[in-house]
């Protein structure tokens, strides 16, 4: 019986897996600083004729800048994070839609405290806050409170807009990020690219499907032979 | 097949954002409306492989709503004329008591007055600092603080201070729960009303302000997401085909 059969399974199994990668893309079309993913297969097997899937690459590039006029949105443009706070480790996200929490303290979406230069934020009772071109953080009484930190580093989706930093988290050097208040940066899914790679994904598949029928039909005919 | 259900919550977050849309259409006349908008976010991750050096996969589970939030930049002030009418200059929001007794918010300034002379909003609902105009009342002056006072027939100009319009912020007015009939109350979100926030907020006699809703973005918005629905939908069809594909492995 073939091995070829498992060989096409395995090449239909890595389709599938991209099929799911493109729905995971296109149904965050709309989901503020989401980051395109797709898969990469290798060889595998003695002989290197199994796939299977290796690593999953994000496509880094900017999303485009939405402007939501709302004093304590921010986009950044460029490569880089912010940062969250998250008990003993920090998490990352460029989900900039910063809202104060009724203690005062500035939060990322899911409630964690977002971490300026010094620290988490916290806003003094009474005042408004926006955020100024460079990341500061204004009060509308007390001044500049703090400067949104911004850094560096590799790292894999957990969901919610946040990533979990998985090397060093690096401090970024003045003027490779930039801040754009009062906007949010949109999804950097392309609809087109998505598109094309939905249609790839599943006439790969076919086509290991008829991989599959093709080694079948070779076992029937074989058995047929040993009838005759 | 992961993809159905992953795209499955692709098109359910377009249709959240074309109700929101529909809701925003809905109130471009609306005194003081403020427009929504909903706040997604991916949903978990799961490990999908090892790869041979180390490196690693993993696959995404779609799209969840995240909130929707209210959008509290100013609409367009206009004048009416009316004595009775408030519009609020800066991020403030005027105090009302409801009918359960509990404070409401509003920027909804069409005040009018009930059959006893009480000040009250165009639901009928008492304007909070218990304001009677008397029925001897010759013209009516609303001071940028929102203090409100009156010139009574027979006093020659002099006049008599009523009562004030209690303005309150919110530390984060995007947490407010909107209950309808342009009224809000507080949340955990929102923080506790502070009085007199900011100082900023000033009140404009005989005003009132528009909805800030702009057709034309929400337009723009209602196309997207219907373009948005409908690629989520082909990710549906394509699923659906490799399931026939694979079901016609075994003939």
């Amino acid at each position: 019986m073939g091995q070829d059969l498992y060989a096409a399974l395995s090449g239909a199994y890595t389709s599938l897996r991209r099929l799911d990668t493109v729905a995971t893309n296109l149904s965050n079309a709309s989901t503020t600083g989401y980051k395109g993913q797709r898969l990469t297969t290798e060889a595998t097997g003695a002989d290197g004729s199994y796939a299977r899937i290796a690593e999953g690459l994000y496509d880094l590039s900017d999303g485009a800048v939405q402007s939501t006029d709302h004093p304590t949105d921010v986009a950044l443009q460029g490569r880089g994070w912010l940062v969250v706070d998250d008990g003993d480790g920090v998490l990352l996200t460029r989900d900039g839609r910063l809202r104060p929490a009724p203690d005062g303290t500035l939060t990322a979406p899911g409630g964690r405290a977002v971490l300026g230069e010094r620290g988490p934020i916290v806003v003094p009772p009474g005042e408004t806050v926006r955020i100024e071109q460079d990341g500061t953080v204004v009060a509308s009484a007390s001044g500049p409170l703090d400067r949104l930190r911004l850094v560096e580093a590799d790292a894999s989706p957990l969901g919610g807009n946040l990533w979990r930093p998985d090397g060093p988290v690096l401090d970024v050097p003045d003027g490779q990020l930039s801040v754009v208040p009062g906007a949010l940066e949109a999804s950097n899914v392309d609809p087109m690219r998505a598109m094309v790679e939905l249609v790839e994904a599943s006439r790969t598949f076919e086509a290991f499907q008829k991989a599959m029928q093709a080694s079948d039909e070779t076992d029937a005919r074989l058995n047929e032979m040993g009838r005759s | 097949m992961r993809a159905l259900y992953v795209a499955a919550s692709g098109m359910s977050a377009q249709q959240t954002r074309i109700d929101t849309v529909a809701n925003n259409l809905a109130n471009t006349s609306t005194t003081a409306f403020k427009k929504s908008r909903g706040a997604f976010q991916d949903t978990f991750y799961q490990e999908l492989a090892t790869g041979s050096r180390g490196t690693r996969a993993d696959l995404g589970g779609g799209v969840q709503l995240a909130g929707l939030e209210k959008d509290h930049t100013v609409g367009a002030i206009r004048d009416t004329g009316d004595p009775l009418h408030v519009a609020l200059e800066g991020p403030g929001m005027l105090t009302v008591v409801g009918m359960d007794g509990r404070d409401y918010y509003t920027r909804d300034g069409a005040f009018r007055l009930d059959s006893e002379g009480q000040l009250v909003t165009a639901g009928g609902l008492q304007v909070a600092g218990d304001i009677v105009v008397p029925e001897d009342t010759e013209s009516l002056r609303i001071a940028e603080d929102g203090t409100i006072s009156a010139v009574l027939a027979g006093d020659e100009g002099h006049e008599t201070v009523l009562g004030q319009l209690e303005i309150v912020g919110f530390a984060n007015p995007s947490g407010l729960r909107a209950e309808g009939g342009n009224l809000f109350s507080m949340t955990p979100e929102s923080g506790d009303p502070v009085m007199d926030y900011d100082g900023e907020t000033r009140v404009r006699q005989a005003s009132l302000e528009g909805s800030n809703v702009d057709v034309a973005e929400e337009l723009i918005e209602l196309v997207m997401a219907q373009r948005a629905y409908e690629l989520n939908s082909k990710v549906v069809q394509a699923a659906d085909e490799a399931m026939q594909v694979a079901s016609g492995l075994r003939r």
